[in-house]
């Protein structure tokens, strides 16, 4: 089976390897780098406008960019906290707590040089896990029938929901609305238009794009119009030769970059804890290992080089579910899927088989775009500092434009453009009573999904819901669904009481309030 | 927090309008499923999610529930930013991707601190020349390009 793979691979290298593809790569890293960088853009809003530009492109070279984008965010990501002390990327703000003083002493190109090292294990680490998984995943899930694909969607959308950022009950409510919304249009079975509310435009249903625009782009600029901190304390010139670590510095690092790397590959696995918990979580398993745990939040390297390698192995890791079972982990992999649909390509268990090139080419590219971002990194760090002071006032603005045009060209509608706009309004307000926008896009990209295995699966028992428990694989989802319930409600109440869990809960929540200001 | 109540009714809310809009659609039987039933059921757990969060308003609560306070938005900003998508929606079609690209970055740049007319401008100026080489040239975006192309 190995020999197969490595085959395979090479032909992923083969495809990954022809000049428009590595051009695409480029772009996406290139974009990704710089969004990256910029302080107060998103990865979300930046795939969600290159994604209607992507229609044209053959399927492999588009998704290599857009995955790109997602990975390249991550290296600029990096710079932004560990330079200027500014959380800007969720998975990046635990990163500031030793980063920042590591420049602060002057040795903020060391840090940097650590997090480009960290980052290039933990992502080809993330890799290999998952040339290794996918086809092991694939061999189980290419015996699931409707039901147990149904409850296997209702599994991931479990999870996505309540194991991410903020109160699980109003992810899953976040989820269902998304559900609610990926109805609006007309059914695919006998034509019924539903929740037109009178608007014969919405028939085709509501655009991807601009739902994930509306949410992510104006909703966002809406609520940090004004509000992004001003930039200024952080030392914004640094040299290439600054970046190279010292020996004691590799030292400490090389044992924190391996735990990093397993611990985000472990997270990667679990639907729902993306780069920012497994950070989280190898930031605070790196200050427990330690044995001068004082050094950390005063500028530990360690504390830099774990949770980066963590970061970057999970980000990688995050695709497999997305490949092998069509089922995406947070809101990133669910734009990565409707990109696939889009283009014709349905991701699952076949994707493997019938798109070879897709996904060894994007297995390969992955390799292609994590060097190719080394290289624009280490000797241009000064281009990329110089970046950072771009102020916030120019850039809304443009990226409003680039919100314009992008959902215009997804449709070629301006009604879709109005869509946008009204969902950035009913997205600021959702965000305001504390929803977070990200399940929702997860429950619109999969609700047709689950729909449609729902009626395949009654249609198969004749209407008998116990199909969903008489198998055992469904049976076991359906399990899995109610004990990942129970568990959540069990914490919640246990949290009350128990100091240490009511501790740790509170301690993400502050650090999440600090990667949210 | 007083605000988990209103989020909560809110849901259920929706809940509640999503299964009443979804019963005029055919339901059909679990035998012969009809347009309705999904999103009824959709609406349905909206609804019952929606109370569960409003219920938890009247539990104990947590020390730290209030860590997840939001500062409000500028609202001079978003008001700009709102007119500046308007504008775009209306002039795009109309009067071309140029002017609609100056209107959109330069009105919505005016709600923005620390940013000279001087500085919107010339960012005006400049998105608006990129997007017609980069859009209209390149990619072929089917908006006129000026007030006087032919549409």
């Amino acid at each position: 089976m190995i020999s197969v793979a490595l085959s395979d691979l090479v032909h992923g290298f083969e495809v990954a390897l022809q000049p428009h593809n590595i051009l695409a790569c480029f772009i996406g890293v290139f974009v990704g780098n710089l969004v990256g960088v910029l302080p107060g853009m998103g990865v979300m809003a930046t795939i969600s406008i290159l994604l209607p530009l992507t229609f044209v492109l053959p399927p492999v070279a588009s998704i290599l960019m857009l995955a790109g984008i997602y990975y390249g965010a991550q290296y600029g990501g990096a710079i932004c906290s560990i330079l200027l002390n500014l959380p800007c990327h969720p998975p990046h703000a635990v990163t500031c707590l030793d980063g920042y003083p590591l420049t602060l002493q002057g040795r903020g190109g060391a840090a940097l040089g650590i997090t480009m090292l960290g980052a290039f294990i933990g992502a080809s680490f993330g890799i290999l896990q998952m040339i290794v998984f996918s086809p092991l995943i694939v061999s189980i899930a290419l015996r699931f029938g409707p039901a147990e694909v149904c409850a296997l969607m209702v599994l991931g959308l479990l999870a996505g929901s309540t194991l991410a950022r903020g109160s699980p009950l109003k992810g899953v409510a976040m989820t269902l609305f998304g559900i609610v919304l990926s109805c609006v249009g007309t059914d695919m079975t006998d034509g019924t238009e539903r929740f037109t509310l009178g608007f014969h435009e919405l028939g085709d249903g509501i655009e991807i794009v601009a739902l994930a625009l509306g949410f992510f782009g104006v909703a966002e600029f809406l609520n940090s119009a004004n509000r992004v901190r001003k930039i200024g304390n952080g030392r914004l010139r640094l040299k290439f030769s600054e970046m190279r670590p010292s020996r004691d510095d590799l030292k400490r690092s090389l044992p924190a970059i391996c735990r990093g790397t397993l611990i985000g590959s472990l997270c990667s696995l679990i639907p729902g804890t993306g780069p920012t918990i497994a950070s989280f979580i190898s930031y605070s398993v790196e200050k427990r290992v330690s044995k001068t745990p004082e050094r950390f939040g005063r500028g530990a390297i360690e504390g830099v080089a774990s949770p980066e390698a963590s970061t970057h192995s999970s980000v990688q890791g995050d695709f497999i579910p997305t490949m092998s079972l069509g089922i995406p982990g947070d809101s990133v992999m669910a734009l990565i899927l409707a990109a696939l649909l889009i283009q014709g390509i349905t991701p699952g268990p076949l994707l493997i088989s019938e798109h070879p090139d897709v996904f060894w080419g994007l297995i390969a590219s992955f390799w292609v775009g994590n060097i190719l971002l080394v290289a624009l990194n280490v000797p241009m760090i000064g281009l990329w500092v110089r970046l950072l002071s771009i102020p916030y006032s120019y850039l809304y603005p443009s990226a409003l434009l680039f919100v314009c045009i992008g959902v215009y060209s997804a449709s070629n509608n301006m009604f879709q453009v109005e869509v946008t706009l009204v969902l950035g309004l009913v997205g600021l307000f959702l965000m305001w009573l504390g929803f977070h926008p990200a399940p929702m896009l997860l429950g619109f990209v999969l609700g047709p999904r689950v729909e449609e295995n729902f009626r395949r699966a009654m249609i198969i028992s004749n209407g008998d819901l116990r199909t969903f428990i008489d198998q055992p694989i469904s049976a076991t989802l359906v399990a899995l669904s109610v004990v990942l319930i129970a568990v959540q409600i069990w914490v919640r109440l246990r949290a009350r009481r128990s100091r240490p869990i009511a501790a740790a809960t509170a301690a993400i929540r502050h650090a999440e309030s600090l990667a949210e200001n | 927090m007083r605000r988990d109540l209103m989020a909560g009714c809110l849901a259920a809310l929706f809940g509640a309008v999503t299964m009443l809009q979804a019963s005029s659609y055919r339901i059909g039987s679990l035998t012969s499923i009809g347009p309705g039933m999904f999103p009824f059921l959709a609406g349905a757990a909206l609804f019952i999610c929606g109370g569960a969060i409003a219920a938890s308003y009247f539990l104990p609560q947590d020390a730290d529930s209030s860590a997840e306070r939001m500062e409000l938005p500028d609202v001079k900003a978003g008001i700009f930013i709102v007119l500046g998508l308007v504008s775009f929606i209306l002039l795009g079609e109309r009067a071309g991707l140029a002017v609609a690209s100056f209107a959109c970055v330069f009105i919505s740049a005016m709600g923005a601190e620390n940013i000279t007319w001087r500085g919107s401008v010339l960012l005006a100026l400049g998105l608006a020349a990129g997007s017609i080489v980069l859009f209209h040239y390149a990619l072929k975006l089917p908006l006129p390009a000026f007030p006087w192309s032919p549409s």
